[in-house]
């Protein structure tokens, strides 16, 4: 024989109400449609029913008994999220739930004994779990869902024990079943009254037929649920695949830290519900009722999985700084997808990680401060642009034990700082090469110099007409192009397709790809050639060229900002680049524009 | 009146003190697990080596975790490329590490060649992070100073917990930082557990670091091949003093090399010597 256990809790309009807000928990409470003081009362809270108001009196009537009577509006939304949590508590502790009326839970409690010794403890965990989501409840236990919602109606915790239903039932006060009416529509209570009959065992004493006969189907049902109570077994529902807790406010809010208060509460009644179930939060999706019946969504993901209430609350306060709802908020709806939780169980002998879910709040942070898209992890693009690179999401691949320790190096690889975007800088130069150099913040003399290396580079992105072969053959003979002999100066070209040029003085190094033969700068490029300063050219270059001098005289900033930079967006890159040593005690990266003859600075070895 | 006081230990930070003239004839064992677990969060012993012999050597075999190691100089003096030394280091051993750049300078292609895996590096640039202030509500006081965002930041990364490294790259701040914010920061540091290294061009944090490393570039090298070939950056020659040392002596100097390409670098050094001495 079965054991069925139920979750009963009284007056469960104001317990919702309370559990949505816990500041009403004492309170004088009652329910009301209207706040009219002829409206009627629908429910009253414990308190106010021990002052001796009832549901039925108007407010009127109840403020004459107490004045700190405070009225409210019963709220769908806060019921149906106590009705989920209750059931969520029923299906913590047993697969087969049902739900009965707002506020009774049957579960079946087969199977259970080998993980809870006695009825008593089943009662006692449930009602510890019930309070975990805010609410206190009866329990009841017994054969059938009848006697275990009387036992329920009793109070407290009771267990009916098995074969001792019909002595529980027969003491039960005719009235803690819904008598309803008869088959002529009299009422059942007053004819039961008129035949004596006070208690359940009364009832069930009675001939069924004799019943059916006077009071019909109903008479019928009762006498057979006086007897042996619903024996109908519990019909299974579907599990949630959603965890959602809304409110309905009574005033709107305008502004993000009490809305962020009245979230946490939410938050945290959520991740008690899923704590419960064994489950963590995933992605969050925030439904916003705003003033003028607009509404407000926002899903927020969730990379890793928590109930963490103040990082899932740190993320949705972040989310909504970055794009605030457009009106008060009159109602809120916070709904998560339950994930399994993620074994966290970190090796012992490989370095700590970032919990990934205090990583997740912390670039959540990060990103509030900096903005978004400056923060993660920051990899070079595979790109012929050394200044590219993309900002991915950060995610640390897996600690991986140590195999071999770090062998200690003589020397260190010498970084750039890079300068976003490269600065235009002004080059003076003389016969032997240059000699000053001059931008925003910076006038120094050239101490030394190395380059030019060439990057000549997806000129196939180029709207305008690409440089021929025809164009590549005339350069070849060209006497002024590449004046160096070959000795002293290689191109090195990928393999078949030559996607990046670059030229190296002594042919070691910064060469992109294998050498293929000498591919010379496409006629585009060569047009400055005279300015470009290649070693061997540079005996020939001349103080301040004048195409130099206009593109980088105008120094000012609104000067600046009007110059078109074709060379640092998309397209091609034709640039030959140099390292200068300044007497400011830098070494600088530096590279000339070959389209544009202007010079930049995007870079300072450091 | 002589105190022998034997500190024998217990575990990692319990002591107990015998101390036979306060406890004449009993020596009784005074507990100061408590005292000790607030004094000394880290150990001395934990340090990051940078993989660079003579930095290791000169800080003590790497720099301490759970502590604040300035590197200071003027910009193209190395500070980056030993701060990117000790990242490699640290994402080399599976850790991960955090760049907090005020300028966005971070180059990830160089930082990549020094051996660091950027996708251990958490990286977030603050060049054009709004500066945070809060207004009154007259508007007839001066704004209030917030930390700024980049102190935030180092703060919020470092009471995540579980970075190896956390790299603050102060840029050209003009300004020191208030002792508050140092003092915040080496708390936070000491919690984590996490190596802290301060880029900046003087000392920034006062007392609280642990280490001063001050750099100087000695030289620029360019080399040629051979006398009319074009000239090549090789490197700096960098001189890096010891200034702050709360773990050890200070005033020590070492010099080393950052070279553009390191092994091509020694190569051709090598091959240099070789033609010097053969002259």
């Amino acid at each position: 024989m079965g054991r069925i256990a139920c979750i009963l809790v009284f007056d469960f309009p104001i317990a919702a109400l309370v559990r949505a807000n816990p500041e009403l928990t004492d309170a004088v409470l009652a329910l009301s449609s209207s706040p009219a003081p002829h409206a009627e009362l629908s429910a009253v809270s414990p308190s106010a029913s021990k002052l001796g108001i009832r549901a039925g009196m108007t407010i009127a009537q109840a403020r004459a008994i107490s004045g700190a009577l405070a009225i409210a509006a019963s709220s769908d939304a806060a019921e149906r999220s106590a009705i989920s949590a209750l059931i969520d508590v029923a299906e913590s502790i047993s697969p087969v739930v049902e739900a009965g009326a707002p506020g009774c839970v049957w579960l079946d409690l087969e199977g259970l004994g080998r993980i809870y010794a006695s009825g008593d403890e089943v009662a006692s965990e449930l009602q510890r779990r019930v309070r975990r989501v805010g609410m206190e409840a009866a329990i009841g236990i017994g054969a059938n869902r009848t006697v275990a919602e009387l036992a329920a109606r009793c109070g407290g915790m009771r267990v009916v024990a098995a074969g001792l239903e019909r002595q529980f039932l027969d003491w039960l006060p005719l009235d803690v079943l819904p008598l309803g009416k008869g088959a002529g529509g009299e009422d059942l209570e007053i004819t039961l009254a008129r035949w004596g009959l006070k208690r359940l065992g009364d009832l069930a004493r009675l001939d069924p037929d004799a019943i059916g006969s006077r009071l019909g189907r109903r008479g019928v049902e009762l006498v057979r649920l006086a007897r042996d109570g619903d024996s109908r077994p519990l019909a299974p529902r579907p599990r949630a695949e959603t965890f959602a807790e809304a409110v309905e406010l009574e005033y709107g809010i305008e502004t993000l830290e009490p809305l962020s208060f009245v979230m946490r509460a939410m938050l945290e009644r959520l991740a008690e519900r899923l704590e419960l179930r064994g489950m963590v939060a995933g992605d969050i999706t925030l439904a916003l009722g705003l003033d003028g019946h607009r509404n407000f969504s926002r899903r927020i993901a969730v990379v890793a999985p928590s109930n963490d209430v103040r990082a899932i609350l740190t993320l949705i306060n972040l989310s909504l700084e970055h794009e605030p709802p457009p009106a008060a908020v009159e109602s809120i709806r916070i709904e998560t997808s339950p994930r399994a939780p993620r074994p966290a169980q970190s090796d012992m002998f490989l370095p700590p990680a970032p919990a990934p879910e205090r990583l997740e709040t912390t670039i959540a942070r990060l990103a509030a401060l900096c903005g978004p898209g400056n923060v993660g992890a920051i990899i070079a693009e595979n790109s012929h642009r050394p200044e590219a690179y993309r900002v991915e999401t950060f995610a640390p691949p897996p600690p991986s034990p140590v195999a071999d320790p770090p062998v200690a190096k003589d020397v260190a690889q010498l970084v750039l700082r890079a300068i976003r975007p490269a600065a235009e800088i002004e080059v003076i130069c003389s016969r032997t090469g240059p000699e000053f150099v001059r931008g925003a913040n910076l006038g120094a003399r050239v101490v030394s110099w190395a380059g030019p290396w060439r990057r000549d580079a997806e000129w196939w992105r180029d709207p305008s007409p690409a440089p021929s072969r025809k164009r590549a053959a005339n350069a070849k003979h060209d006497p002024g192009e590449g004046s160096a002999t070959p000795a002293d100066t290689a191109y090195a070209a990928t393999k078949g397709a030559a996607e990046c040029r670059c030229l190296s003085p002594s042919g070691r190094g910064r060469a992109d790809g294998a050498g293929a033969g000498p591919i010379p700068a496409p006629a585009w490029a060569r047009a400055d050639r005279a300015h470009a300063m290649s070693r061997p050219q540079a005996a020939e270059s001349v103080r301040c060229a004048p195409d130099i001098r206009a593109a980088t005289l105008p120094l000012s900033r609104g000067a600046q900002r009007a110059l078109p930079s074709p060379c640092l967006g998309e397209g091609p890159v034709a640039r030959d680049y140099y390292e200068f040593a300044l007497d400011d005690g830098g070494v600088y990266r530096v590279f000339r524009d070959l389209t544009t003859a202007r010079w930049f600075m995007d870079g300072v070895y450091d | 009146m002589a105190v022998a006081i034997p500190i024998a230990w217990s575990g990692l930070q319990t002591a107990s003190i015998f101390s036979s003239a306060v406890f004449a004839g009993q020596p009784q064992p005074v507990d100061f697990s408590r005292i000790s677990r607030g004094y000394e969060l880290t150990r001395k012993d934990r340090r990051l080596s940078s993989g660079i012999a003579s930095i290791d050597a000169l800080v003590g075999g790497g720099i301490a975790r759970g502590r604040i190691t300035e590197i200071v100089g003027r910009p193209g003096c190395g500070r980056t490329s030993i701060a990117a030394s000790f990242a490699a280091s640290a994402t080399r051993l599976s850790e991960v590490a955090a760049w907090l750049d005020s300028t966005d300078a971070f180059d990830p292609s160089s930082i990549a060649a020094a051996g660091a895996d950027p996708s251990r590096i958490l990286w977030a640039s603050f060049k054009n992070a709004p500066r945070l202030t809060r207004e009154t509500s007259d508007g007839a006081a001066p704004p209030l100073r917030r930390p700024s965002p980049l102190l935030r930041a180092a703060e919020l990364v470092l009471e995540a917990g579980g970075f190896g490294l956390v790299v603050i790259d102060f840029g050209d701040a003009p300004y020191l930082l208030p002792q508050s914010a140092a003092l915040r920061l080496a708390r936070a540091a000491e919690r984590c557990g996490a190596a802290v290294i301060a880029i900046a061009p003087r000392r920034m944090c006062g007392t609280f670091a642990a280490m001063s490393l001050v750099l100087r570039r000695t030289d620029a090298r360019f080399s040629r091949g051979r006398a009319s070939a074009p000239a090549l950056f090789d490197g700096l020659r960098i001189t890096a003093t010891l200034a702050r040392n709360k773990l050890g002596g200070c005033g020590a100097n070492a010099t080393l090399e950052a070279s553009v390409d390191p092994l091509q670098s020694v190569d051709f050094r090598r091959a240099a010597d070789a033609s010097a001495q053969a002259r």
